[in-house]
């Protein structure tokens, strides 16, 4: 079902804060393995467009993941980044 | 009370806690309707001596969670401390509130009569709305203590 596809791919695209307005506030990107997180902003986006719907799980929306490309975070230190790094050592020790 | 002061020293280490192993008896399930309601397949709980449930709703409404055991609901006795209490007599469901993480425990299953006689597996646990939901899932976690 193509509102489903669209629905999962609007929820990737979200965060959910928890303790929101504490100083315990933590927000956390909504990802394929974040399952209750994911179900309720699938839900979430259903509610806003009006689309109606039955109980459904993780376990439904699961058959959609695998056309949506994975959301890992990305590693903070790039090879590029690494290179320069290694760069600035050398100097340093004045190879 | 001796200090350690040299962090090459080896740490003492006690071993405390109990084989246990968990698994997600409910994920993230949506419910919607009034009075829908959920099971899980038939389990076999008898390779546990006691289990506890961790349940977390973000549902905007009450919902419920009973266990089923040759399709009559157990009782749950003590909905205060949100306990379970295993009598083998037709009983109740535990009320969930609406948001929020709970921990039932904690069901000793040796000492439960009904569970005495348990052969194949036929224990159900079931999840409820009373209401109409409207945004939230509930999921649920059971933590197996091995025989």
């Amino acid at each position: 079902m193509e509102q489903i596809q669209t629905a999962i791919e609007w929820a990737l695209q979200q965060s959910i804060t928890l303790n929101e307005g504490t100083v315990g506030a933590e927000s956390f990107a909504v990802t394929k393995n974040t399952h209750r997180f994911l179900v309720d902003k699938v839900r979430e986006y259903f509610n806003i467009k009006g689309i109606p719907y039955n109980t459904f799980s993780y376990e439904d929306l699961v058959p959609y993941l695998g056309g949506i490309a994975s959301v890992e975070a990305k590693p903070i230190i790039t090879p590029a980044i690494e290179v320069e790094l290694e760069n600035l050592l050398l100097a340093e020790m004045g190879v | 009370m001796y200090v350690k002061t040299d962090p090459a020293e080896p740490l003492d280490v006690e071993l405390t806690g109990r084989n246990s192993e968990v698994i997600t008896i409910f994920d993230a399930v949506a419910l919607r309707a009034a009075n829908a309601i959920q099971y899980t397949v038939a389990l076999d709980l008898s390779k546990y001596k006691s289990m506890d449930l961790i349940i977390i709703s973000t549902l905007d409404v009450a919902a419920s969670i009973g266990m089923k055991v040759d399709d009559s609901w157990v009782m749950v006795k003590d909905t205060t401390y949100k306990k379970w209490d295993i009598i083998s007599t037709y009983g109740s469901t535990v009320p969930i509130d609406a948001g929020g993480t709970f921990l039932l425990s904690t069901i000793d299953l040796i000492g439960a009569p009904v569970f005495q006689q348990l052969t194949v597996p036929n224990v159900k646990i079931g999840i409820a709305v009373p209401t109409t939901a409207s945004s939230g899932s509930i999921t649920v976690k059971l933590v197996g203590v091995l025989n």
